[in-house]
């Protein structure tokens, strides 16, 4: 095992470094930042001058080489319109989009492990087909609209939560809700199927049946066969929600990564995409190396070699 | 970033398909009974026949012109009746156009792309996970940290740049939202083909020599596709809503191409006085959602080894 | 079942954190007044020389004293930290600074630290706004208190320059001792407001400063909460939790109204939404782009035939806050000379659709056509562009168009279009418009890809009127130019945009004509003598 972790962690180091150099390329690949940026009183020769300042003259193999040995010392640059160190900005933004996720996951699996265990266990009941349409629901519903509805009721009728932000302690609650109900209607369904075919496994059936096994049983060992797909998603989802939600962070004026990014894509601040993205590779890699290493806790028959 | 849950993408083979990829000959018959048995299907395939068949034939049946409005009667309520008589059930729009109109003609291109940009994902993401996961070893490290570097790049910069090396279209939409969503499935099912190349009947097929392809496609497809067809039914709906982003971003369709992601986008910044313009295609895009869910339990529950048959 | 009462604690756990964080809201300290302005975002630097975003600069007035300002009402200049100034001959500007002022550190703001910042603003070729300092020649402190500024030639607008984007004074001993990076992280300047606290981009908390020049100001903290979304900042304002939205969709107006302690008004945003028509092949790579493509736009008629199929009037109503106009000055500027242009009946007698068919029919498209490419944003300055280019490429069609129209997200809509002038026919664009600046947009040697308009003649008018200090003889030569803005017909334009303004009836405001959200004088309490 230790083996395996020491594998995969040099296997991340090396996904690290393509992850970069395919960043650095895609963000260049179109669009000129200083076009982008500079006003129109900019005639062309100080547009120039302003990408020799920002090292834009240079040819791009060398500016990669340039990023990246600044990269490993953690200096990323500093960014074009906020003059403060790339990475400074991406690190004021951890903690609240870290936060935003955690409690966001924690719903979402709070939510969708028993709806999907009790719809997997009785199934075609009234029960199901209402978590079933609660799901569709959940994935269809944009969440723009189910974040604005909350914030009209929660925060207009109600006066009870605040609608912005994230300075006051209840401002947590409806941005992670808003998040938590689409992973929730995703998980459970996920979590009925895959219940759903390890309940009905014919040896359980039979064991189960004959009074062999308890129910307790049948449920433990169910459910430890089904948290491979479950698992699966829940660390995708963890991953893209560690990267910070354009959407809920907009429509909630959460101070995370989502809206970082966005603001920085919109002026090519290649500085700051670049620092976040680093960001976003290790939280995927992280994640799927500490799943990978769960599938074998779970299910010792699976080996990696 | 995430556009929401999941990326935007993924799978739904039809049902022939997957019958025929599953079982290598024809079940139908099996399948035809299983639909007549099942209240969920024969629901699923109602709606999803109703989308259709009112995609196809929206342009005969709209009440009024979807794509030019009364500019006089912008923003009007559910059931607002117009000096001139016109009346408009679901309401008007910005640019006074009737928002039932536009979600009958809407559901083409949003249907469209949402199916078959599921279904690219699907089929991409299945074949990768199972080729990862039942290969293993050095193969699968490579794979799956290929998935690693696809995951790491958000979708948004993915955009950015396949929007500098391709046009706008609605081709390239289908597109991206495709080649965008595989991961998912990749992963899901590479898990699952880790977990069952284990069991004791691919090992007994191992053992009496029954060649790779063969163990895969009758062995071990059957076994994990059930994550599959339940994550491909949701990633309908997170399809067409990214469609909506990606239209604003320019990669997607033009006006006067209508979708219900346009619609939701329109509706975005009024939502507290015009909630009608956002609510309806929101149900529209749910309902629809909710036939491909049921449709696919039902897929699901006929396509599992384990479940087949009974019920 | 093991999971129903699983389910049914966690439930109710729920339930108990959100009683328990639902901390009541708005429980400030009655003593302290506190104004939220819900602020679009994004907000950049604080060191404000270095960017050109108008909405940073919003913020950076409160922090930072200029050396004279735009009056509120637009119609001239205020002080800031010069008391009096005087235009000496054609090129020299003296500045008397208010004497014994200083910084928020106690830096002392004299005539050296103002010929720093200038000199500092002009040199610094990364500053965005160095460009609009490059006609001056020289910063000389004469004594103390005084300051003159010599400029390169007789410059009459150079109020309009040495009060706009860029003139902020910092403390140059500070900036000096901690460098670029460290300034931006703890601004310091001599306005009447302290910044308290920031996230980049997010929230900015601003506190009165005591010893400002100008009293200690009347609202104790000025905050710019950053709300991305239209719809959010709205519901924000309905739930009591921002005190101001500046942007409001017209559709939202009645909810607002029926809050009951919302007060509604509307001011120019002091921008105008125009369309640029192609008048040449040379301007950007669009002839690159496009090689085989011929702009029907080249024809004058064309262009004329735009003009008169717009019903400005409608066009107005679809963006819901707007006024109709011909000419691109907004009328509050006190020069120009485009009143005659702009008043109603004029514009409204504009919209010819017969007149625009007949214009076609003599370029030879009387059997219809010709195809027109229009590009514009989905949204910009000017609020709503996508719908209103719907609108236009709607009545277009209607003389005999055919409008080909691609609709792009702002950023790739610059990227992809603007930047590079792969404009073809049409292109949505909006555009500021005062007086000082408006001529050099119609210079042969303004550089803009998607923006070419050079007529040797038109150059001449507006370089004299860029340099002409007698005010009269500028009106006659506004007159002559005027008449080369209709004859060439490079530019259509649409409407200027007004802004919707919701604030709570706490306060009593007085929207700035340059359409700025800067609160200095111009916010008080409301029940206060204004």
């Amino acid at each position: 095992m230790q083996q395996f972790i020491a594998t995969r962690i040099v296997q991340g180091l090396i996904t690290l470094i393509i992850v970069s150099f395919l960043a650095f390329f895609l963000v260049r690949l179109k669009g000129d930042p200083v076009d982008i940026t500079a006003p129109p009183t900019f005639n062309e020769d100080q547009k120039q001058r302003l990408r020799e300042l920002w090292g834009f003259d240079k040819p791009l193999a060398e500016q990669y080489v340039i990023f990246i040995t600044r990269a490993v010392t953690g200096d990323f640059g500093i960014a074009y319109l906020s003059k403060r160190p790339a990475m400074e900005l991406v690190i004021e933004r951890l903690g609240a989009t870290w936060l935003l996720a955690g409690v966001a996951s924690l719903i979402g699996l709070s939510v969708a492990l028993p709806l999907g265990i009790i719809s997997s266990l009785k199934r075609n009941s009234l029960f199901d087909l209402g978590s079933t349409m609660l799901a569709s629901i959940g994935t269809a519903m944009p969440s723009f609209w189910l974040g604005l509805m909350m914030i009209i009721f929660f925060s207009v009728r109600l006066r009870l939560l605040p609608a912005f932000g994230a300075r006051d302690p209840s401002a947590i609650i409806m941005p992670s809700l808003t998040m938590g109900v689409g992973m929730a209607a995703y998980l459970s369904r996920l979590t009925r199927s895959a219940m759903l075919e390890v309940l009905n496994e014919d040896y359980v059936r039979t064991a189960y049946s004959k009074g062999l096994i308890t129910r307790t049983v049948v449920f433990r060992h169910a459910m430890k066969n089904a948290l491979i797909p479950i698992m699966t998603v829940f660390g995708l989802q963890l991953g893209w929600l560690l990267g910070g939600s354009v959407v809920v962070e907009s429509v909630f004026s959460w101070p995370g990564l989502g809206r970082l990014m966005i603001d920085s894509i919109g002026v090519r601040d290649n500085t700051v995409v670049q620092a976040a993205l680093l960001f976003f590779s290790l939280s995927f890699i992280s994640i799927n190396i500490v799943i990978d290493i769960l599938y074998a806790v779970i299910d010792p028959r699976i080996r990696f070699d | 970033m995430s556009t929401g849950p999941g990326q935007p993408a993924a799978a739904a083979q039809s049902e022939e398909d997957v019958a025929t990829l599953v079982t290598g000959h024809s079940r139908q018959p099996s399948l035809l009974s299983l639909l007549r048995r099942s209240p969920i299907g024969l629901i699923g395939t109602g709606i999803i026949s109703l989308v259709i068949v009112l995609a196809v034939i929206s342009p005969l049946i709209v009440p009024h012109d979807p794509i030019r409005g009364n500019l006089r009667t912008r923003y009007k309520p559910p059931g607002f009746i117009g000096d001139d008589g016109a009346f408009h059930l679901l309401g008007t729009d910005q640019l006074g156009r009737d928002i039932f109109s536009r979600i009958l003609v809407g559901s083409r291109v949003s249907v469209l792309v949402g199916v078959v940009a599921v279904m690219i994902a699907g089929t991409i993401g299945v074949l990768y996970g199972l080729t990862s996961g039942f290969l293993g070893g050095r193969v699968d490290g490579f794979m799956m940290r290929i998935c690693d570097a696809m995951l790491s790049i958000p979708f948004v910069i993915r955009v950015v740049a396949i929007s500098g090396i391709v046009g706008p279209g609605l081709v390239t939409l289908i597109l991206i939202l495709g080649l965008s969503g595989w991961v998912t499935y990749a992963r899901v099912i590479r898990g699952e083909v880790l977990k069952a190349r284990e069991n004791d009947y691919v090992l007994a097929a191992w053992s009496i020599g029954q060649r790779p392809l063969w163990v895969v496609l009758h062995h071990i497809l059957p076994n994990v596709i059930a994550s599959a067809i339940v994550l491909a039914a949701l990633q309908v709906g997170i399809t067409m809503l990214a469609e909506s982003s990606l239209s604003f971003l320019g990669l997607g369709v033009k006006p006067p191409t209508v979708t219900w992601g346009i619609q939701l986008a329109d509706g975005k910044s009024v939502i507290n006085s015009a909630w009608w313009m956002t609510a309806y295609p929101g149900i529209a895009i749910t309902i629809t959602v909710l036939g491909v869910v049921f449709l696919g339990d039902w897929l699901r529950d006929s396509l599992d080894p384990n479940v087949r048959g009974r019920d | 079942m093991p999971g129903f009462n699983r389910k049914g604690i966690l439930v109710l756990a729920l339930i108990a954190v959100l009683a328990l964080l639902a901390v009541p809201l708005g429980a400030q300290d009655m003593e302290e007044t506190e104004f939220i302005f819900a602020h679009p975002g994004p907000i950049r630097t604080l060191d404000a020389p270095v960017t050109w975003f108008i909405s940073t600069h919003w913020l950076a007035n409160l922090l930072y004293d200029c050396l004279i300002w735009r009056t509120v009402d637009g119609s001239g200049y205020v002080g800031q930290a010069a008391e009096s100034w005087e235009n000496v001959d054609d090129t020299t500007w003296r500045f008397n600074l208010r004497p014994g002022n200083t910084f928020h550190n106690g830096e002392p703001l004299d005539a050296a630290a103002v010929k720093w910042n200038i000199d500092r603003v002009r040199t610094r070729e990364d500053f965005m706004v160095q460009p609009q300092w490059v006609d001056v020649a020289e910063v000389i402190v004469v004594d103390e208190t005084t300051v003159d500024i010599v400029t390169v030639g007789p410059t009459p607008y150079f109020e309009f320059i040495v009060s706009f984007n860029g003139c902020e004074l910092l403390p140059p001993g500070y900036v000096e001792e901690v460098g670029d990076e460290a300034f931006s992280r703890a601004p310091i300047g001599s306005g009447p407001y302290v910044l308290s606290e920031f996230t980049e981009s997010d929230r900015y908390v601003f506190e009165a400063w005591d010893d400002y020049w100008g009293g200690r100001p009347e609202i104790d903290r000025v905050i710019y909460q950053v709300i991305p979304e239209q719809s959010a900042q709205v519901a924000a304002l309905l739930a009591g939790q921002v005190d101001m939205v500046s942007n409001v969709p017209a559709v939202e107006l009645p909810g607002l109204e029926a809050a009951g302690d919302i007060v509604l008004t509307k001011e120019t945003a002091a921008v105008m939404q125009h369309i640029y028509l192609r008048v040449d092949t040379t301007a950007g790579n669009m002839a690159e782009t496009y090689p085989d493509f011929e702009p029907a736009t080249l024809d004058l008629n064309v262009r004329q035939a735009i003009s008169h199929a717009i019903d400005r009037d409608l066009l107005a109503e679809v963006h819901g806050a707007a006024v109709p106009r011909l000419g691109r000055i907004c009328p509050h500027f006190p020069e120009g000379g485009a009143d005659s242009f702009n008043n109603p009946e004029t514009v409204t007698a504009h919209y010819d659709p017969d007149l625009a068919r007949s214009l076609l029919a003599d370029a030879g498209y009387a059997d219809g056509g010709p195809t027109v490419y229009f590009d514009t944003p989905t949204v910009s300055r000017g609020g709503n562009e996508k719908e209103v280019a719907e609108v236009v490429s709607a009545m277009l069609e209607e003389v005999g168009f055919d409008v080909e129209l691609n609709v792009l997200d702002p950023a790739a809509f610059g990227e992809q279009i603007n930047s590079p002038g792969n404009n073809r026919d049409m292109m949505m664009v909006t555009l500021g418009c005062s007086v000082p600046l408006v001529p050099l947009f119609y210079r042969c040697v303004w550089p803009a890809a998607h923006h070419d308009v050079c007529v040797e003649e038109w150059d001449e008018v507006s370089n004299a009127i860029l340099s002409e200090m007698n005010s009269e003889t500028r009106l006659e030569l506004w007159g002559q130019w005027w008449d080369y803005w209709f004859g060439v017909l490079q530019n259509v334009t649409l409407y200027e945009v007004q802004a919707n303004i919701a604030y709570s009836s706490e306060f009593d405001f007085t929207p700035r004509k340059d359409g700025w959200y800067t609160f200095r004088e111009n916010l008080k309490l409301a029940g206060d003598d204004m």
